[in-house]
C-alpha cells in the first residue's frame, strides 16, 4: 500500500491579512478599554446572591400589578407591530425592485435604514414630547422601530419571489396592481407572516425595555430598584416569571 | 394558486367555453384570522383594557413635538468632542463582546445541534440554558449586572456577551442541522470520534454562517451598547440619558447621527466580507 499524502494546506493571504488586522482590532479593544476586569471575580457569589434574593421569596402579592404590567407591555408590542404592518406593508411594495421608479426605491430603502439604526428607545424618547410618558409613546416607538425592519424584510422578500407567476400574469395582460396581487402575494405571504409574527416577539421584548425611559412601566420596578436599591429585587423577580 | 376571472380575459375565446374551475375552499380560514387579529387589536387600543390610543393628545401636543423635531436637526456639532470618549467605549464593548460570544458559540452551537453532540441529556441542558438566557432582554442584563460588578462597561460588556451567544448559538445550531449529514456519517463511517468528526466535518461546513452572524451580532451590539449606558453600563447611553435629561435635543441629534454613522459603515464592511465569503 503505497503511503497516503495529505494535500498541502491552502494559503490564502487575503484570510490570513483579515484574521491579523480582527487580531490587532479585538486585541486593541481589549487594551483600551478601562475596564476593572477584578471585579470579574467577585461575579460568581453576586449571581447566587442576587438569584438567591430573587427567587428565595418572590413578593407574590405585587404579582396582580406585575400581571397588568405585563399585559400592558404586551398590549403595547401588539399596536406597534400592527401600526408597523399597516405602514410597512405599502412601503415594502414600493421599496422593492421592479414595481415603483428608482428614488422612490433608494429613498425608501435610505428610510428604512436610518429606522434601523436607532434604537428604539432613542425613538421613543424623541416621541415623548409630543406623546408623553403613556404607553401610546411605547407603542408609536416601536411601530417606527417595526417598519424599519418589516420594510427591509419585505421588499427582499417580494424580490426572492420566484419570477414565473409574475411572468405568467404580465403575460396574460396583468396591470401592476394584479401582478402584485396575484404573482407576488400567495408566494411572499408565507414569508411576510413569519416577518410579522417574529417582529411581534421582538417588540414583546423591546416593549419591556422601553419601561426603563418611564414609557408603559412594565419595568420600572426592575432597573430603577435595583440600581438605586430603593426596592427589594424579590419584587421583580414575579414580574419576569409572569413575562 | 387561485384563479380568478383575470386569467381568463387574456384567451378570450368565446367566454362560455371557459370554465372558471370553483375557488378551493377552506378560505373562511384566513378571514377568521383576520377578524381575530382585528379584535385582538381593537382590546388594545381600547382606553379600559389596552393603552389608551388616543389621537386627542398628539394633536394637542402635535406643536410641542415639532419643536422639538426642529431641534433635533440642528445637532450641536459643539458637542462632538465629549461625546468621543463615550463613542470608543460603546465601540470597544461591541468589539470586546462579540470576540468573546463568537469563541463560546462556536462550542457551544456543536453541542446543541443533534448532528453534532448525538448526547440528548447534554444536549437538552445546553438547549435549555440557552433558550433561557435568549429569553431575558439585554437592557434587563445590564441592569442587574449593574447591581452586581458596579457601574461601568463591565456590566455592558457582560450583558452584551450572554446576549449574543444567545443569538449566535440558536442561528448556527440551526444551519448545523440544516446542513447535509452525508459529510458527518462519512465521519462516523472512516471511525473518527464524535470530536474528530466535528473538527473536520462540520466546522468548516458551518464557518460561513458563523462568520455570518458574528458580523451581525457585531452590529447590533454598536447598537445595542449605545443605550444599555440608560442603566449606567458605559458607553454612549451614559451620555443619551444626561442630555436626555437637560432636553438638550440639539445634543441628542448629535448622537443619533453618530450611531447612524457608526452602524452604517458596519454595514457596508460586513456586506463586503459577506460577498467575499460566499
Amino acid at each position: 500500500m503505497t503511503a497516503l499524502t495529505v494535500p498541502p494546506r491552502r494559503r490564502d493571504w487575503r484570510r490570513s491579512t483579515a484574521m491579523i488586522v480582527v487580531g490587532a482590532v479585538v486585541i486593541g479593544a481589549f487594551w483600551s478599554v478601562d475596564v476593572a476586569w477584578g471585579r470579574l471575580g467577585e461575579l460568581p457569589a453576586q449571581i447566587i446572591r442576587y438569584l438567591w434574593l430573587m427567587f428565595s421569596d418572590p413578593d407574590w402579592s405585587k404579582l396582580p400589578e406585575a400581571l397588568a404590567q405585563t399585559w400592558k407591555s404586551v398590549a403595547m408590542a401588539w399596536v406597534g407591530t400592527v401600526l408597523g404592518i399597516i405602514v410597512s406593508f405599502p412601503l415594502a411594495f414600493l421599496a422593492a425592485r421592479g414595481f415603483s421608479p428608482a428614488p422612490v426605491r433608494w429613498g425608501l430603502r435610505l428610510l428604512f435604514a436610518v429606522i434601523r439604526a436607532v434604537p428604539e428607545i432613542i425613538i421613543a424618547i424623541v416621541i415623548l414630547s409630543v406623546t408623553g410618558l403613556t404607553p401610546l409613546t411605547g407603542a408609536l416607538a416601536l411601530a417606527i422601530g417595526s417598519v424599519g425592519t418589516l420594510g427591509k424584510w419585505g421588499y427582499e422578500a417580494i424580490e426572492g419571489v420566484d419570477p414565473g407567476p409574475i411572468e405568467a400574469t404580465r403575460a396574460s395582460g396583468g396591470t401592476t396592481a394584479q401582478i402584485l396581487r396575484w404573482g407576488v402575494w400567495p408566494s411572499a405571504t408565507p414569508d411576510f407572516i413569519s416577518f410579522w409574527l417574529y417582529r411581534f416577539e421582538i417588540n414583546v421584548r423591546s416593549s419591556a425595555v422601553l419601561g426603563l425611559i418611564g414609557v408603559g412601566e412594565s419595568v420600572t420596578c426592575s432597573p430603577r430598584t435595583l440600581s438605586f436599591g430603593s426596592g427589594r429585587p424579590s419584587e421583580c423577580s414575579s414580574s419576569w416569571w409572569s413575562s | 394558486m387561485a384563479v380568478s376571472a383575470d386569467d381568463t380575459t387574456a384567451v378570450r375565446p368565446t367566454p362560455s367555453a371557459v370554465t372558471v374551475p370553483a375557488r378551493p375552499g377552506g378560505r373562511w380560514k384566513s378571514w377568521c384570522a383576520v377578524a381575530v387579529v382585528v379584535l385582538i387589536t381593537a382590546i388594545t387600543l381600547s382606553p379600559q383594557w389596552g393603552i389608551d390610543f388616543s389621537l386627542v393628545a398628539i394633536a394637542r401636543n402635535w406643536q410641542n413635538g415639532t419643536d422639538k423635531i426642529l431641534l433635533l436637526l440642528v445637532p450641536d456639532w459643539g458637542f462632538f468632542p465629549r461625546t468621543v470618549p463615550a463613542l470608543a467605549e460603546t465601540l470597544q464593548m461591541a468589539v470586546i463582546a462579540t470576540a468573546v460570544a463568537a469563541a463560546v458559540s462556536l462550542p457551544l452551537s456543536l453541542a446543541t445541534a443533534r448532528l453534532t453532540n448525538p448526547n440528548a441529556i447534554t444536549r437538552g441542558i445546553a438547549r435549555t440554558v440557552l433558550n433561557v438566557v435568549r429569553s431575558i432582554p439585554d437592557l434587563l442584563y445590564a441592569a442587574i449586572l449593574v447591581a452586581m460588578v458596579g457601574v461601568g462597561a463591565l456590566p455592558g460588556i457582560i450583558a452584551l456577551l450572554l446576549f449574543n451567544v444567545g443569538i449566535i448559538v440558536k442561528m448556527v445550531s440551526e444551519s448545523i442541522e440544516a446542513n447535509d449529514p452525508g459529510a458527518l456519517e462519512a465521519g462516523r463511517a472512516a471511525g473518527g470520534t464524535q470530536l474528530q468528526i466535528n473538527r473536520s466535518a462540520a466546522l468548516p461546513d458551518i464557518l460561513p454562517s458563523f462568520v455570518n452572524q458574528t458580523l451581525y451580532v457585531l452590529e447590533l451590539n454598536v447598537r445595542a451598547s449605545s443605550v444599555l449606558g440608560l442603566v449606567g453600563a458605559g458607553g454612549l447611553g451614559l451620555l443619551i440619558d444626561a442630555v436626555r435629561t437637560f432636553y438638550r435635543y440639539d445634543q441628542l441629534s448629535l448622537i443619533i447621527v453618530e450611531i447612524l454613522i457608526i452602524v452604517m459603515a458596519l454595514d457596508v464592511l460586513s456586506n463586503a466580507v459577506r460577498r467575499r465569503l460566499v
